[in-house]
């Protein structure tokens, strides 16, 4: 990727570039070396963050790229990806039905069935059936996972700051000196100071996947430190606490809506989808699964992810009430 | 491939743009330009390995071709003011974007003198560091030098604040 190795990239450099006096190949060397770590990264977003807002009249804003790409349309003079909508035969609508439905069964059996309630919590919060959005009172943010419910304990603020998870949530945490945040999950302590980071129990484990900063996963009086990158996993089965040195990004894109496709297979780009918009995907050429994508997606909507994986691969798709079927030629 | 292309770059190359031309809408026509261009050529450059690197330099050139032809610069500096008020979505966003400016005032104020003045003149009067260099009688090199040291200590007193707020306003991740 980096096309000049012998460019160093550091805040001199990160400030020549700010400033609009990086030459071409300095800005492709910064921003190469912001894909190789999620440290290099957050490095470049927070000093880029502090340069727009030391002057906010002058800050740059993400392009809507969609748009953007619409306008181009106009100017290329191509025929815009064919999205060919069907009429929903008699068979079709009972393949749905049918796809649906082994869904719904498959999803009631593998949801942990949880119900009891902590008399300690005051607060409980219930993602239902969506991915649901709550600020706690120290202005921490979590996003909580489908089918997955936060307790807040009465005394959250004033004395600690402390929650119980059931399922999965995504955790902003606000730093406040010396009252650290604590999630209870799965029988697992996990106490950190300003970070955020996924948590995601369930009857086998509970995985911890930071994205910055660092926790610190405490079972009984065992404990790891989980840095920026890396994920913790406590096994049930034989009750060890592990540290994994990646973190795959996209298991939390439900709260960042940021999508990481890297040397993946379309197979797997397919539950990534799913997943993340709540839809199923039909791989009509089931060949299709072996074409690779090296792309990224923050916050786009499902139908601009839809172009540009068809665009990238030369494949078609359509939409058909919640399915997305994708077709056409397999990739040589 | 060329959606696929567009679709990597666009974003980065907008912001490259906007930091030549302090712009964004400007920003966009030059990077839709980029893209056209690409589309003339596209059976002689979509071969060559290098893309990346005609995309950045092609950039590059028709901002200067930009900054040229319009006189950006002095225009949008005069002008900023008025119409480039920042987008702020929501009542959240404001209250953590008035926390960090009274943050970075903060910092700014306690800059080595050298260091704030070259930093102001650079981020707020949106001078080049050649001009910068002649105004104070030093060297590009030092001016360089001189917004790396106000970056640095900026992380060392905002780091995880930054950090912190970059994630809950969606920029990082």
């Amino acid at each position: 990727m980096n096309q000049h190795p012998e460019i160093q990239v550091d805040l001199s450099l990160i400030g020549r570039y700010l400033a609009g006096e990086a030459s071409p190949e300095e800005a492709f060397a910064v921003d190469a070396w912001r894909e190789l770590s999620a440290e290099s990264n957050v490095t470049f977003e927070t000093a880029a963050r502090l340069w727009d807002e030391a002057h906010p009249v002058t800050a740059w804003r993400p392009p809507d790229s969609a748009a953007e790409w619409q306008q181009l349309q106009g100017h290329l003079e191509i025929t815009p990806l064919p999205i060919r909508r069907t009429l929903f035969t008699p068979m079709r609508i009972a393949a749905t039905v049918l796809v649906l439905l082994g869904a719904a069964l498959l999803a009631w059996l593998l949801v942990p069935h949880k119900t009891a309630t902590t008399p300690a919590y005051s607060k409980v919060i219930s993602s239902g059936k969506a991915v649901l959005n709550d600020t706690l009172p120290d202005a921490s943010v979590v996003t909580l996972a489908k089918n997955s419910r936060l307790s807040v304990s009465h005394s959250f603020a004033a004395s600690s700051r402390e929650v119980l998870l059931q399922g999965e949530g995504y955790f902003s945490v606000k730093t406040q000196t010396g009252q650290p945040f604590t999630v209870l999950a799965g029988g697992v302590r996990i106490v950190v100071l300003g970070t955020a980071f996924n948590v995601k129990e369930d009857s086998a484990s509970v995985t911890v996947a930071v994205s910055s900063g660092a926790v610190k996963m405490y079972k009984d009086t065992a404990s790891i430190i989980v840095n920026a990158g890396k994920t913790g996993i406590y096994t049930i089965a034989d009750q060890k606490l592990r540290l994994l040195d990646t973190v795959n990004r996209n298991s939390y894109s439900y709260a960042t809506r940021s999508l990481y496709f890297y040397n993946m297979s379309l197979g797997e780009v397919k539950q990534e989808l799913e997943k993340a918009y709540n839809v199923h995907v039909v791989l009509e050429n089931p060949l299709l699964a072996q074409c690779r994508l090296n792309t990224q997606f923050e916050e786009q909507p499902l139908q601009y992810v839809l172009e540009v994986i068809a665009a990238s691969l030369g494949i078609q798709y359509r939409i058909e009430q919640n399915t997305v079927y994708f077709f056409g030629n397999e990739c040589s | 491939m060329f959606g696929q292309l567009f679709h990597v770059y666009h974003v980065k190359l907008h912001r490259y743009a906007f930091t030549m031309l302090k712009d964004n809408d400007a920003a966009s026509d030059v990077v839709q330009s980029v893209f056209i261009k690409l589309w003339e050529k596209r059976d002689v450059l979509l071969m060559e390995e290098a893309i990346g690197s005609y995309l950045y330099k092609s950039t590059h050139n028709l901002c200067l071709n930009h900054i040229r032809n319009t006189k950006t610069r002095e225009h949008h500096t005069q002008y900023a003011a008025a119409d480039m008020t920042p987008v702020v979505n929501n009542t959240k966003d404001k209250v953590l974007t008035a926390e960090l400016s009274g943050r970075i005032q903060g910092v700014l104020e306690s800059l080595p003198t050298q260091c704030r003045i070259i930093f102001i003149k650079s981020r707020m009067e949106g001078k080049k560091y050649a001009e910068i260099a002649a105004e104070l009688e030093i060297s590009v090199k030092t001016v360089e030098a001189q917004i790396g040291k106000a970056l640095k200590i900026f992380r060392e007193k905002l780091g995880d604040y930054l950090v912190i707020m970059a994630i809950i306003t969606g920029i990082i991740l």
